[in-house]
């Protein structure tokens, strides 16, 4: 590698680091599946080096990156995920432009959300733990616990909206929303 | 949205892959009628996606001397078990904030059978069953939470007791002791073994006969009547009596030797492909390479010896520290790599954080692929070391990888980070099959 590419790589990394969770969370919104999320940050994140030269101004560059995700996961769901559960493309696309607009009320979500989760009584924050951190699947965490999975999914549930919850009241509290 | 609308229980069921498609249609049809429910669909999705990224109860390695290799192997298919399991089983506890208490770990194993499904079961998913545990054949490793190494050959029955104190029925262990704190006692049918900071091997024999071997260091042993044991000596004992005292044959241990890649000293070359992994050389580009004002060898405040020393000056690009690897064609093998980090005498940043980064290059020098894990933050405390790993299969064209510590700043931040001990080395993921978790039905 020269220097002047890997300086270039150097800005890249900067760029994509600063933009990561915003990219990731945009794609989760647009994805059922946590593994596919996993997988097409990869090939999005390939492309975006690929074609980072046709950047035009760093101050563009999550605009750009959810451009590019937007038409990778089109793809993606064409090429793979034709046999999955998952939105059309009509929804889809709806779904990536609302995004686009509302991404600075994402990042202050992210923000407050660590805070929130202190709040969780200890159970459900080890719960969260084993499917969000440790990628275990539901059903092992469901059989571990004596739940059915159905079960195991509602409680899931209700902690994430609780959690939704605090995080909007405190974004409210914080002039946010 | 105030109030619950009848259909987020289904977004839930969605975005954890669990909605049936006539579930998803009606949700579908909703989402593009409803901007209010579209708009908390939005929000619901990223703070799931948020969740990932969210702090966590961390599981630390012991300090001492590290079995890096061995945990990098096995952390892919065992850690993220282990930390629910350990979490789980305390769910009526306060959370514990640094390292649980767990006994031991199974790290490795090699061609290892298990008495039955259960025990197997259980070490694969990173627990210890609280009770008598035989392998059949092959060689399995725990660590102990304290730090020692305990290696068997099947066949072998033995019980951890406490993080340190093993039983050993019957059968051959191979322990290694690195630090003060990691020192454990060994018990068997005729005999006590108590590690005083050393290399040992203990035989429970059937005839209730036990041999202990010392390759390096000093152990103690005998209930009533003890003797301090040499490297280099191995001592018969049944009932308490010692019986003969006799120079250590190691070519004896040889099997034992050889169960555990980092035990196996001739192995050593292969654990990591860094040059001055540790940073006890002088800094040089024929080792590690950065831009000159932003690096500098921090003597004395490693985890053992010197440190790198990385400084952003606010005006510094991405202060780093790299080295590359000639690593001829290793499309498709897992190339891991560890490293080290502490804040340098004052707390980072917000925003400011540690990269450990491998990147892929092909044959033309063109650099096609990247991995990285960050680490550290505004919780980490100062020259505390945390350690953190990363791990990708090498895309196909892949002739040289590089590995790049880094330092994650903003412009006009200054702020310094003290890396140590990285390494990087290359797996062929075949390798790790006897590792792989039994899969659900």
């Amino acid at each position: 590698m020269t220097s002047s590419e890997r300086e270039q790589h150097d800005r890249f990394l900067r760029l994509f680091l600063e933009n990561e969770e915003a990219l990731r969370g945009f794609l989760r919104s647009l994805l059922p599946s946590r593994q596919d999320v996993q997988e097409l940050m990869q090939e999005v994140a390939a492309v975006l080096w690929r074609k980072f030269d046709l950047l035009e101004s760093p101050q563009e560059f999550r605009r750009w990156a959810f451009g590019v995700a937007r038409m990778q996961t089109l793809a993606f769901r064409r090429d793979r995920a034709r046999d999955r559960h998952t939105f059309d493309e009509e929804l889809l696309t709806l779904l990536a432009s609302e995004m686009e607009t509302a991404h600075d009320l994402l990042d202050a979500q992210r923000q407050a959300l660590d805070a929130c989760l202190e709040k969780l009584p200890a159970t459900q924050r080890a719960l969260v733990t084993a499917v969000y951190h440790t990628g275990t699947k539901v059903e092992q965490v469901a059989q571990l616990m004596g739940k059915t999975p159905m079960a195991l999914y509602k409680l899931l549930h209700r902690i994430r909206v609780a959690l939704l919850n605090c995080v909007t009241a405190k974004l409210n509290r914080e002039g946010y929303v | 949205m105030n109030g619950e609308h009848p259909l987020q229980e289904t977004i839930g069921r969605y975005l954890d892959g669990a909605a049936t498609q006539e579930e998803i249609d009606v949700l579908q049809s909703a989402l593009k009628q409803d901007a209010r429910l579209r708009a908390w669909y939005l929000q619901y999705a990223h703070l799931d996606s948020a969740l990932v990224q969210a702090p966590r109860v961390e599981v630390s390695p012991p300090a001492g001397r590290r079995p890096w290799l061995r945990w990098a192997v096995a952390a892919a298919v065992i850690s993220a078990s282990v930390l629910f399991l350990i979490l789980w089983n305390q769910q009526s506890n306060p959370l514990p904030t640094k390292t649980p208490a767990l006994f031991a770990t199974l790290v490795a194993a090699r061609d290892a059978q298990w008495s039955d499904y259960n025990t197997e079961s259980a070490l694969l998913s990173g627990r210890l069953p609280p009770e008598k545990i035989r392998l059949v054949t092959g060689s399995a490793e725990f660590l102990l939470a304290d730090g020692a190494t305990v290696v068997l050959n099947g066949p072998a029955t033995i019980e951890v007791r406490s993080p340190k104190n093993i039983y050993i029925e019957e059968g051959r262990v191979f322990c290694r002791c690195p630090t003060v704190e990691s020192r454990i006692t060994v018990v068997t049918p005729a005999t006590e073994v108590i590690d005083l900071g050393t290399e040992f091997s203990v035989e429970a024999r059937p005839d209730l006969s036990t041999v202990v071997a010392v390759l390096s260091g000093e152990v103690q042993v005998g209930k009533k009547e003890n003797r301090v044991l040499r490297a280099g000596e191995a001592v018969l004992v049944r009932g308490d009596a010692m019986l003969a005292i006799k120079p250590l044959d190691r070519s004896e241990y040889a099997d034992l030797l050889r169960a555990s890649p980092t035990i196996d000293e001739s192995n050593k070359a292969e654990k990591s492909l860094l040059q001055d992994p540790g940073f006890e050389q002088a800094l040089s580009p024929a080792r590690w390479s950065g831009a000159v004002g932003n690096l500098q060898l921090a003597p004395r405040v490693g985890r053992s010896g010197n440190a790198v020393r990385i400084h952003s000056d606010g005006i510094a690009h991405w202060p780093q520290c790299r080295q590359e690897i000639n690593t001829g064609d290793v499309s498709g093998k897992l190339i891991i790599a560890f490293a080290w980090a502490a804040p340098d005498l004052v707390r980072l940043q917000p925003r400011q954080q540690a990269i450990l980064k491998i990147t892929f290059i092909n044959a033309q020098g063109r650099d096609f692929g990247f991995a990285l894990q960050r680490f550290l933050s505004t919780q980490s405390q100062p020259n505390q070391y945390e350690q953190t790993q990363v791990a990708a299969i090498a895309p196909p064209g892949t002739q040289r990888v590089q590995l790049q510590l880094m330092f994650q700043t903003h412009l006009r931040e200054t702020g310094t980070v003290l890396f140590d001990d990285a390494a990087l080395a290359i797996v062929d993921p075949r390798s790790n099959e006897p590792l792989q978790l039994p899969t659900q039905d």
